[in-house]
C-alpha cells in the first residue's frame, strides 16, 4: 500500500511539474479523507512550485463565457473601449484546474478542455473578440462516478497520463504525512536542464509499444505519455547521471501510465485486441501474438523483464477489474473503452442564450439582452440625438439585442428495445428488431434521443446496446446479436426496468418496447419450467408497474395469446398484436405509441 | 506560437492524407470530413496543411481577400473597383486556414458591427466574421459533430450559396465566403447532421494502426518532434517541400486532366449500382478522380484513379439500410470489386 501511495505522489509531482505535457490525473475516489490528503499533498507541492493556488475548480456546467471568456461589460463600459475577460482555462495557463465530479461533466465542456489539452492553446471567438491564449494546462478529474454505467468522458480519460484509484486505499494503512512533504522538495530547473539531454534508445521504445499492446490498450498517446513519464523520473531522479533512463524508470512509468488502462492481462495477450473492427478473439487463437509482432528475441526479451517487474505493481483488484471488462466485452461488442458511454447533461440545464425575439420560441434572458445593447449604446445615443430631439431612453434596446433563453429541448427520452431472441418464432423477429432500432436512430439526431437494446434468451437478460445515440455503436452491437434458447421473461422484465429506474436517475424520460411472444419457459432463477416461469413473469411484471414509465408491448406470436396480453396488463404497457410486422411498421408503431 | 507537426511526417493513414491533398487541390470536390478514433492524427493532419499550401493574390486590402481576377461580383470594395478602369494593386497573403473552435458566438462566425468602433467612435462599421476570413482558403472545424445547431444552420446555408448575408443594426452586408470545409470528430460521440454530412465531399475514416512497426514509427517520430521541434522540422523540410512541388505540378495539371466517356460511364455504373442520392456523388466522384491524376502527373484519369477515392467520395452518400450491417466503406469497396473486377 504504502508503495502505491509513494507511486501516487510522484505523479502529483510529475503533473505539477509540467501540467500539459502529462494532461492531468483522473482520480477515481468517493470524497474522502484519504482524497483530500492526496489533494492536500499535490497543493503543497504545487505551492512550491509556484502555480497558482487555490487551484481553481471548473464547476460541471460552467458556461463557455466563464471558460473561454468573453468581453468583460463592466470594464468595457468603464472605460470606453471593448476588453476582453479571460476565461477560467486561459487564467489558469501553466497551472492545474479541478475538475468535481468530472464524470458529470458536460461533453461540450469536456471537447473544449480537451482541445486546450492538446494544443496548449485556446482559440476565443466571441463576443466581437478574436483572440488566441496560450493555455498549457493540466486537470485533475474528480470521478466519483458508482454506478457502472457512469464514467469521466473518454476524450479526458485519454488526454489525461495518469488514471488513480484511491478507493482502495484504508486510511489507517497510509503511511504517515511526514512522507508526503518530501515530494515538494526538487529543483525544477535542474529537471527542466536534464530533461533535454535524456532520451530513450529504441529498444526501450519498441518493448513499450509492445507491452502496450500485450495489455490491449489501443491508444497511441497512452504509449506517448510512458515515454515522457519515462523521461521525467530520470530526470528527477538525483541518483541517477545518465542519458538513457534506467530500467527501473521505465518499469515504473510503465505501472504509472500503462498499468491502470489495461484491458487484458499480458498472458492472454492477442494482436486482435487493437483493431475495433474484429470482434473479441476466440480463445483459441492466443497463439497470434508471436506470428504478428517481429521482434528479435532481444527486445522480446527487454519487453517482458519490463512487465514482469510491472506485474507487482498491478493493484490486486485489477483482475477483478478485468474480469468486469472481459464480461462488459462479451456483451457489447465494442472494444476496449472505446464504447462507455457518454455523460451529457440530459437535465433541462440552462444552455445560455440565442438571438431571437422571445415570442413563442422562449423566455426573454434579460441579463443577456441588456449585455447585448449594452455596447452599442454610445452609437445609438447619438442616432436617436440626431433623429428627434425627444428625450431618449436610458438604455436603448433594438430588436436584434433580443435573446432569449435556451435550456436543453426536452429531457432526452431513452428508447429501450426487450426483444426476445429465444428459439421459436422469435429467430425471424430479431431481424426487424435490429431494423427498427436503425430506423429509429436515424430519427435520433433530430430527436435527441438514446436507443437501447436488451435481449434475452436461454437463461439470460443481457444489454447488448448500452444507451447511446450513435449509430456506429449500434451497428457494432447489434452485429452480434445472436438468437436461440428458452425466454426468460422474468429476468427480462427485471433488466429493462432496472436500466428504466437508472436512466429516471439521470433525468431521461425511459421508455421500453417489448418485442415477444411473452410465452414464458425460463424461471428467474434460471431453471426452465413453463408453469414457474410464468409466476415470476407476473411477480416481475407487478414491480415493473411500480416504476412509472410508458412501455408498449408488441406481441409477435402468429395468433395473440393470453399470457402476453396478461403480463402487458399487469406492467401497464400499452399492448399491440403485430404477428407480421416488418422494421418499417415496427419503427412507426413506437413512433406513433410512445413518442406522441 | 508552437509549429505544427510537420503533414509528411505522419505514419500511413494514407486515404486520409490522399483526401486532405484532393481537396486541398480543387476546392470544387467540396472539402474533407475525418472521423475516426481518438488520438489517429485527425487534427495534426490538417493544421499540418497550412503548411504545405501555396501563396494566393488578393486585391490589395481587401478585407475578405477577393480574387483580382475575378473582382466584378465578388465583395462591394471590389465590385465598385472592377468598374472603374485603374490598375488594380494587388498583394499576395498566404491561403488562410481558419480555425473554427467550439464555443464561438454566432457574431464572430458571421461577422458583426465593430464593437471597438462602436464603443470608442460610435460609429457604425462591419467587422468581418470567421467565415469572411476562409474566403478562398479552407475553414476547419475540429469535433464538428459537437457543433452547436445553431451554428450548424449557418454554416449549412453559407456553404451552399458562397455567401454571407448580414443583417444586423441597420447594416446590409454581403460579401462572398467561398470556402472547403475541413471537419474532424469522433464518431461515437453522436452522428453528423445529415445536411452538413452532405456538403463535405470527401469523407474518411482513419483509425490506430494496429502494427507493431507502425506504432513504434509513431512515437519515435512523436518523440523527436517534442524533444527539438526545429530539428524535426528541419529534418522533414525536404519531405514538405517535396509535397508541395507535387502541389503546384497537380495544380497546374489539373485544368488539362481529362476524363474519357469510358470513365464517366464507370463512374455513374458505380453510383447508380451503390444508390447514392442525386448527381453530387458522380460529380465528386469524378473531380476527386481528376484531382487524383493530376496529383500523380497524369493526363488522363484511369479507373485505378477512381478506384483509389471512390470511397471517400461515396460512403457518406449512402442510404442506410437498416439490414445491412457492413459499413458503407465495405459496401463502396464490394460494389467497386464487383464491378470493375
Amino acid at each position: 500500500m504504502t508503495e502505491h501511495w509513494l507511486a501516487y505522489l510522484q505523479l502529483a509531482q510529475l503533473v505539477v511539474l509540467a501540467p500539459h505535457h502529462f494532461g492531468g490525473v483522473i482520480v477515481r475516489s468517493r470524497s474522502g479523507p484519504v482524497r483530500d490528503r492526496w489533494l492536500g499533498a499535490l497543493e503543497k507541492i504545487a505551492v512550491q512550485q509556484g502555480l497558482l493556488v487555490p487551484l481553481r475548480k471548473i464547476p460541471s456546467n460552467i458556461t463557455d463565457e466563464n471558460l473561454l471568456g468573453g468581453l468583460d461589460i463592466e470594464s468595457t463600459l468603464q472605460q470606453g473601449r471593448p476588453i476582453l475577460r479571460e476565461g477560467l482555462l486561459a487564467k489558469c495557463d501553466q497551472s492545474i484546474v479541478v475538475l468535481p465530479m468530472a464524470e458529470r461533466l458536460e461533453m461540450g465542456v469536456a471537447a473544449r478542455i480537451s482541445t486546450a489539452l492538446d494544443h496548449g492553446r485556446i482559440q476565443l471567438e466571441r463576443d466581437g473578440q478574436s483572440k488566441t491564449m496560450v493555455c498549457r494546462i493540466g486537470v485533475i478529474a474528480l470521478d466519483e462516478s458508482i454506478e457502472d454505467d457512469e464514467h469521466v468522458n473518454p476524450k479526458l480519460m485519454e488526454r489525461c497520463a495518469f488514471h488513480i484509484d484511491l478507493d482502495g486505499f484504508a486510511w489507517r494503512s497510509l503511511p504517515d504525512e511526514e512522507v508526503d512533504k518530501e515530494f515538494s522538495d526538487f529543483d525544477p530547473s535542474r529537471v527542466q536542464t536534464r530533461l533535454t539531454e535524456i532520451h530513450l534508445e529504441d529498444d526501450q521504445i519498441d518493448a513499450l509499444v509492445g507491452i502496450a499492446i500485450q495489455l490491449g490498450i489501443p491508444s497511441i498517446r497512452a504509449v506517448q505519455f510512458t515515454v515522457r513519464t519515462a523521461r521525467y523520473l530520470a530526470a528527477l531522479d538525483s541518483l541517477w547521471a545518465g542519458t538513457i533512463p534506467s530500467r527501473e524508470h521505465i518499469e515504473r512509468a510503465v505501472s504509472l501510465v500503462l498499468i491502470p488502462r489495461a484491458t487484458q492481462m499480458p498472458d492472454q495477450s492477442d494482436d486482435e485486441q487493437n483493431s475495433d473492427e474484429t470482434p473479441p478473439p476466440e480463445a483459441d487463437d492466443d497463439q497470434a501474438e508471436e506470428s504478428n509482432t517481429p521482434q528479435t528475441p532481444d527486445e522480446e526479451v527487454l519487453e517482458d523483464q519490463i512487465l514482469e517487474a510491472a506485474r507487482a505493481s498491478i493493484p490486486a483488484d485489477l483482475l477483478a477489474r478485468l474480469a468486469q471488462i472481459a464480461m462488459a466485452r462479451q456483451k457489447n461488442s465494442s472494444a476496449g473503452k472505446a464504447g462507455v458511454s457518454q455523460m451529457s447533461s440530459k437535465r433541462g440545464r440552462p444552455m445560455g442564450s440565442m438571438a431571437g425575439m422571445p415570442r413563442a420560441r422562449g423566455t426573454l434572458s434579460l441579463i443577456d439582452t441588456l449585455r447585448a445593447a449594452v455596447p452599442w449604446q454610445a452609437m445609438r445615443r447619438r442616432e436617436t440625438a440626431n433623429k428627434n430631439r425627444i428625450g431618449h431612453p436610458c438604455v436603448l434596446i433594438q430588436k436584434d439585442d433580443f435573446r432569449i433563453k435556451r435550456y436543453r429541448e426536452r429531457t432526452q427520452t431513452l428508447t429501450t428495445f426487450v426483444v426476445d431472441a429465444s428459439g421459436s418464432s422469435a429467430m425471424n423477429r430479431l431481424a426487424e428488431a435490429k431494423g427498427a432500432v436503425e430506423l429509429l436512430l436515424a430519427e435520433c439526431y433530430v430527436r435527441r434521443d438514446q436507443v437501447a437494446l436488451i435481449a434475452f434468451r436461454g437463461s439470460e437478460a443481457e444489454l447488448l446496446l448500452s444507451p447511446t445515440r450513435s449509430l456506429v455503436r449500434a451497428k457494432r452491437s447489434l452485429a452480434s446479436l445472436p438468437g436461440g434458447g428458452g425466454t426468460p421473461l422474468a429476468r427480462a422484465i427485471d433488466s429493462a426496468y432496472q436500466l428504466a429506474k437508472a436512466s429516471l436517475k439521470k433525468g431521461m424520460t425511459p421508455t421500453l418496447v417489448f418485442l415477444t411472444d411473452g410465452r414464458a419457459n425460463i424461471a428467474r432463477d434460471g431453471t426452465p419450467g413453463r408453469a414457474q416461469a410464468q409466476i415470476d413473469a407476473e411477480q416481475s411484471a407487478r414491480m415493473a408497474a411500480q416504476v412509472k414509465v410508458r412501455s408498449l408491448w408488441i406481441d409477435t406470436s402468429p395468433q395473440a395469446r393470453e399470457e402476453g396480453q396478461h403480463i402487458a396488463h399487469l406492467i401497464g404497457s400499452y399492448y399491440l398484436p403485430l404477428p407480421h410486422a416488418g422494421a418499417q411498421e415496427l419503427s412507426q408503431a413506437v413512433i406513433q405509441v410512445l413518442h406522441q | 506560437m508552437s509549429r505544427n507537426y510537420p503533414f509528411s511526417a505522419i505514419v500511413g493513414q494514407e486515404d486520409m492524407k490522399l483526401a486532405i491533398l484532393v481537396a486541398a487541390l480543387d476546392p470544387s470536390v467540396g472539402g474533407v470530413l475525418v472521423m475516426g478514433d481518438r488520438g489517429t492524427g485527425k487534427s495534426t493532419a490538417v493544421r499540418g496543411l497550412a503548411a504545405l499550401l501555396p501563396n494566393m493574390t488578393v486585391v490589395q486590402n481587401c478585407p475578405y481577400g477577393c480574387d483580382p481576377k475575378a473582382m466584378a461580383g465578388a465583395c462591394v470594395i471590389c465590385d465598385t473597383q472592377s468598374s472603374s478602369k485603374a490598375k488594380v494593386k494587388t498583394e499576395v497573403r498566404p491561403v488562410p486556414v481558419v480555425d473554427l473552435p467550439l464555443g464561438a458566438t454566432e457574431d464572430r462566425v458571421l461577422g458583426a458591427l465593430d464593437i471597438e468602433k462602436a464603443l470608442t467612435l460610435g460609429e457604425k462599421a462591419f467587422e468581418p466574421g470567421l467565415l469572411a476570413r476562409a474566403h478562398r482558403g479552407f475553414l476547419y472545424i475540429d469535433e464538428v459533430n459537437l457543433l452547436d445547431d445553431h451554428l450548424v444552420d449557418l454554416l449549412i446555408d453559407v456553404a451552399a450559396s458562397g455567401q454571407n448575408v448580414v443583417e444586423r443594426e441597420g447594416l446590409s452586408v454581403r460579401h462572398p465566403a467561398r470556402f472547403v470545409l475541413v471537419g474532424s470528430g469522433n464518431p461515437e460521440e453522436g452522428e453528423l447532421r445529415p445536411q452538413l454530412l452532405d456538403r463535405f465531399g470527401l469523407a474518411v475514416e482513419v483509425k490506430t494502426p494496429s502494427d507493431m512497426a507502425g506504432r513504434v514509427e509513431i512515437i519515435k517520430r512523436r518523440d523527436q518532434f517534442e524533444r527539438n521541434p526545429e530539428v524535426f522540422l528541419t529534418l522533414w523540410e525536404k519531405e514538405e517541400e517535396k509535397i508541395r512541388g507535387q502541389m503546384t505540378a497537380a495544380r497546374k495539371k489539373l485544368p488539362t486532366v481529362k476524363a474519357d466517356d469510358k470513365l464517366l460511364e464507370d463512374a455513374t455504373t458505380l453510383c447508380a449500382h451503390l444508390g447514392t442520392d442525386g448527381l453530387r456523388g458522380e460529380l465528386t466522384l469524378l473531380r476527386a478522380s481528376r484531382a487524383v491524376a493530376a496529383l500523380e502527373g497524369k493526363n488522363k484519369v484511369s479507373r485505378e484513379h477512381l478506384k483509389r477515392i471512390a470511397v471517400p467520395a461515396l460512403q457518406h452518400r449512402l442510404r442506410r439500410n437498416p439490414l445491412d450491417e457492413s459499413s458503407s466503406a465495405t459496401r463502396v469497396q464490394r460494389a467497386l470489386d464487383e464491378l470493375f473486377a
